[in-house]
């Protein structure tokens, strides 16, 4: 398998009232193709800031970060900005969206933008609408951002961020704001989504949530500890005694 | 604790916080200098006639053989109270000269300080008590014309009498100071007067009579069957009518005020609602955890009351010396004085911070309605009650930055009010400017001052002198216009020569007189002028006559009156009506083949050339130059110079005064631009990040943001040009109605009016909006995660 991101040395550093804050000190890990990776570690252990950083969302202070072959801190903010448009996914924990725009034109935003998406403008809707049937939201497609509920609009965000088939989606907290049943099935969708090909590298405190990943990556002090390679989720069954190796293993990493 | 928080809200939201103390200051600044600027403006005349003790009737005479001095005239007419007689003397712009120099200037006359009949003052609103030997006092509109400054030497030759005088100031003149009245009074001491009229030579002797009465209709009908030559005469009224012009730029400077202060208030109120809406979320949160609502809302009235405290005060400072610039253009020619001090500026501001704070008040009110949830949620529980998004980006065939920019304004267009009104009103402000200059430059005005159109115009008094106000002055003119036909048409330039010259005859219907000023274009077509009703006279018995003159002698179309002439009385038909500026709507067109004495003209115009090729304006300007040179002593002008010159500068002054309304326009609304893009950019952080966390490039961001400032304008735009010309009319039009002229049919020029003018508004206000947008580079897309 090919890998889609490879983090040498990584360091990222915050000058915050004249003192420098080195967030993450020489993060090396690399992500395959079709992998879901989930990032776990104690509150300020920089999950957030490693996510941003690999994703070019934040400009890195050293080391490298080659994404399907490219170095992104060799790439000018126009590059940058393309290859998020076309080639990477978000989700936040916030569920953000435009409050002018329907459920459905948020969804094909991004893929209205795209230069390097060729199908036409019939063809993006259509596509943006299957997302919606296949996540259980087409129905919500015209109502207002307000009109919804969290689990529908975090799948809303998930519909966004396959639109332009991107080769990776990075996910922060994606079911932070969820109830437990919301958690649950936009988990389930985003596992879905992985089956089908796409790499999945999100930040979690869930265990339930890291349980359904491939990989585990274990942050402290800015520093991938450790990772723990789970293997693929296969059934339902497999989950709780996932959640339970995960648990030990952070137990014994000092979680 | 609340102290604690409110420290730390003045810290945090720094760009808000700036955002609204610049608008205020500017509230204060506009409200305090405008307001004080309308009230000096509105009482401004009406104060200067009567610190000038201006009377109630004015009557000037020119001395003619046979005729009686106006004292033993006036011991003829019953009702005069008191009277004051000056004497006068009316000379030509040949015999002045300034540093050496010919002036421009329409009707010198001479008169000294100790004969006065009313008060003058000096630039600085000072009484004028005494004035030196060699000391020379000239209206402060001739100085600025002509570039004269205090202590240039003027050298006065009558005959061969030669005085030289040094300036020793400007006056104002509440009689002879308008634009309108087109005289320009000379102020010497006596003993200076005495030198030059012992050998006056070729000069025009007169009086001017000031009469206060009992019944001023009664003197007016009794001073109209007196044997005298009268010049002009006039009400009270019509003096101040005269001041009509320099009023055009009060008046203006009124309006701008009004619309600045409108501007200010819109504006202020915008920005505070939108700084309180996003306090919502943190009175929510304050809510939630139990202070009490009495507790909050004091926090931010204390907040704002700060702010609009601070700011009204710089706003206050700064207006004292805006509102000065804006009383100096209007107050050259008339005592303006600002009566109530610095008193306005001070009641001004503390009125602004009144309303910021009664609005907050008012803003925060809406807070007892929400529960701690609501406000958290910035208002909004969930029910909708109308589509938010108005357009459809699945359903249109446009690409995102469009789609965004026209999809924005639409559904929120509240949010952009501001600045359509803002940019509207800049822009009426504007082209009601420009139409008004426009059009009191245009070829129509020259009927509305009484005279056919032409292209050129040649002015010399000291021909007018030897060809024309002479006893046969009537067949001298016709042989002296064939002289300058022929050396024009020389140079290659075909043309006809026509000349307009206006006497003071008094017509008779019934027991009812009225002397009026009687208009004949010699040379000229009575079907080349316009008439509101009725037809042109065609023949030497039949007339045209203004509303005014109809209604002082109760006449019609159709009607014979008797007309007074040195020759006799002659019966003449009326068989027309038209209206013009002349002595505020006062006048009588007469046929050019009727016979007079012309030594009993009131004056004339001068040579008026019409080119039979239709040159262009450019050709036109061109051959002025050329017959400049053909008569090198003479004053030859193009329409609008001569127009210009005839109302005593006022176009060129009105000119100025529209360049001020058009930077004013421009700096006011681009600074509502660069605020208002300012508080977007604030308010859409999170936005902005989320579009660059998808992808969107810092240009796309930047042309998006830019592209809506664009489209507001062009929305504007279309709306200013709706009103433009209906606001002209009940402006400018309103002050053409109090000149005498019912209606006038303003000069639109298209390229101007809808080319030049929304185009620099456009450009400035675009360039604004991309300037200001750039911050948009600063926001990091990383900003998405954490923005909430």
């Amino acid at each position: 398998m090919a890998n889609v991101l490879e983090v040498k040395d990584l360091c990222k550093t915050y000058i915050v009232n004249k003192r420098q804050n080195n967030i993450l000190k020489n993060v090396n890990f690399t992500i395959e193709e079709g992998e879901m990776i989930a990032i776990m570690g104690p509150s300020g252990s920089g999950k957030s800031t490693l996510l941003y950083s690999v994703s070019g969302m934040d400009d890195i202070t050293a080391g490298s970060v080659k994404f399907a072959g490219k170095k992104i801190e060799k790439l000018s903010q126009k590059e940058l900005a393309s290859l998020r448009l076309d080639e990477m996914g978000f989700i936040f924990q916030q569920m953000y969206m435009l409050k002018n725009l329907t459920i459905l034109d948020n969804i094909i935003l991004p893929a209205c933008q795209s230069k390097a998406n060729k199908a036409s403008k019939k063809e993006k809707v259509d596509y943006g609408k299957t997302l919606m049937k296949k996540l259980g939201i087409l129905e919500v497609a015209d109502n207002d951002i307000t009109e919804v509920s969290g689990g529908q609009l975090q799948r809303a965000c998930i519909c966004r961020s396959l639109i332009n088939h991107p080769k990776i989606i990075f996910a922060d907290e994606p079911t932070g704001a969820l109830n437990r049943t919301s958690s649950g099935e936009v988990m389930e969708e985003l596992r879905k989504i992985n089956e089908e090909g796409t790499t999945i590298m999100m930040v979690t405190h869930d265990m339930k949530v890291a349980a359904k990943c491939s990989k585990v990556l274990y942050i402290v002090d800015g520093n991938i500890k450790e990772e723990y390679n789970l293997g693929k989720y296969e059934k339902e069954s497999t989950l709780k005694e996932r959640e339970r190796i995960i648990n030990n293993w952070l137990i014994e990493m000092g979680w | 604790m609340y102290w604690n928080i409110l420290k730390k809200d003045l810290k945090r939201k720094v760009t808000m916080n700036v955002i609204l103390f610049i608008f205020i200051v500017l509230a204060t600044m506009f409200v305090s200098s405008s307001v004080n600027n309308i009230i000096t403006v509105s009482s401004a005349l009406e104060d200067f006639f009567d610190k000038a003790k201006l009377p109630d009737y004015l009557v000037g005479t020119t001395s003619m053989e046979g005729k009686q001095s106006l004292e033993e005239a006036l011991k003829e007419v019953p009702g005069i109270t008191s009277k004051k007689i000056e004497k006068l003397v009316y000379f030509n712009g040949n015999q002045v000269k300034v540093s050496g120099e010919k002036t421009k200037m329409q009707g010198p006359v001479l008169t000294y300080l100790e004969n006065r009949g009313i008060e003058f003052f000096d630039e600085n609103n000072q009484r004028i008590t005494n004035l030196k030997k060699g000391e020379l006092l000239l209206p402060v509109k001739y100085m600025n014309n002509n570039g004269i400054k205090k202590g240039d030497k003027v050298e006065i030759t009558f005959q061969k009498t030669k005085v030289t005088l040094t300036v020793a100031g400007g006056v104002k003149d509440a009689v002879m100071g308008s634009a309108l009245m087109s005289m320009e009074r000379f102020l010497v001491s006596k003993a200076d007067f005495d030198t030059l009229m012992k050998n006056p030579g070729d000069v025009v002797e007169g009086e001017l009579g000031y009469l206060n009465c009992k019944d001023v209709s009664a003197v007016k009908t009794a001073l109209s069957k007196v044997d005298i030559n009268i010049g002009f005469n006039g009400t009270k009224n019509l003096v101040r009518m005269t001041y009509v012009m320099d009023m055009i730029i009060a008046i203006a400077l009124f309006i701008l005020s009004v619309c600045l202060i409108l501007i200010a208030f819109v504006v202020l109120s915008f920005t505070i609602r939108v700084t309180l809406e996003e306090e919502f979320r943190e009175i929510g949160v304050m809510k939630a955890i139990g202070l009490p609502q009495k507790s909050i809302r004091g926090m931010y009235l204390v907040k704002y009351f700060i702010i609009s405290l601070f700011g009204a005060g710089v706003g206050m400072i700064a207006g004292i010396p805006f509102g000065e610039a804006l009383l100096e253009t209007s107050s050259q020619t008339i005592v303006m004085e600002n009566v109530y001090g610095y008193g306005i500026q001070v009641i001004s501001a503390i009125f602004v911070v009144a309303i910021v704070v009664w609005y907050c008040y008012h803003c925060t009110g809406k807070l007892k309605k929400f529960s701690p949830i609501d406000a958290i949620r910035n208002g909004s529980n969930g029910e909708r009650y109308h589509k938010k998004g108005i357009f459809s980006l699945s359903k249109s065939g446009v690409s995102p930055v469009p789609f965004l920019t026209v999809n924005d304004i639409f559904s929120n267009l509240k949010r952009y009010s501001v600045m359509i009104v803002t940019f509207t009103i800049g822009l009426i402000v504007i082209l009601v400017m420009v139409n008004t200059t426009n059009t009191m430059q245009g070829d129509n005005m020259l009927h509305l001052y009484g005279m056919a159109k032409s292209d050129v115009f040649i002015r010399d008094e000291e021909d007018a002198y030897q060809y024309i106000i002479k006893e046969d002055g009537q067949t001298k003119s016709q042989k002296r216009m064939e002289q300058i036909k022929k050396k024009i048409e020389k140079k290659g330039m075909p043309c006809e020569i026509g000349m307009e010259v206006y006497f003071k005859f008094t017509y008779e219907k019934g027991d009812k007189s009225y002397k009026s000023m009687s208009f004949m274009g010699v040379n000229q077509k009575t079907t080349d002028y316009d008439y509101i009703k009725g037809e042109a006279p065609m023949a030497a018995d039949e007339i045209a006559i203004t509303s005014l003159v109809a209604e002082e002698i109760d006449a019609k179309i159709g009607d014979t009156i008797t007309m007074i002439t040195a020759e006799g009385k002659h019966k003449v038909l009326v068989t027309g009506i038209f209206q013009t500026f002349s002595n505020m709507g006062e006048g009588v067109r007469l046929h050019p083949d009727l016979t007079l004495n012309f030594m009993q003209l009131a004056g004339c115009v001068g040579y008026q050339v019409t080119f039979n090729d239709a040159p262009s304006r450019r050709e036109i300007d061109e051959r002025v130059e050329i017959i400049q040179k053909i008569y090198p002593k003479s004053q030859v002008y193009n329409c609008a110079n001569f127009i210009n010159y005839y109302n005593g500068g006022t176009t060129e002054m009105i000119g100025a005064v529209q360049v001020i309304f058009v930077a004013v326009s421009i700096v006011i609304c681009l600074l509502v631009v660069i605020l208002m893009e300012r508080s977007f950019v604030a308010r859409e952080k999170s936005e902005i990040a989320l579009l660059k966390a998808l992808g969107f490039r810092n240009s796309t961001l930047i042309c998006w943001h830019t592209l809506r400032i664009g489209v507001v304008m062009i929305i504007s735009i279309i709306i200013g040009e709706i009103l433009a010309l209906p606001i002209s009319q009940l402006t400018a039009g309103q002050a053409f109605k109090n000149m005498g002229v019912q209606s006038v049919d303003f000069e639109i020029i298209p390229v101007e009016i809808f080319g030049i003018y929304p185009g620099i508004l456009l450009l400035v206000t675009v360039m604004g909006g991309y300037l200001v947008a750039q911050c948009i580079r600063k926001i990091p897309a990383s900003e998405a995660a954490t923005m909430e």
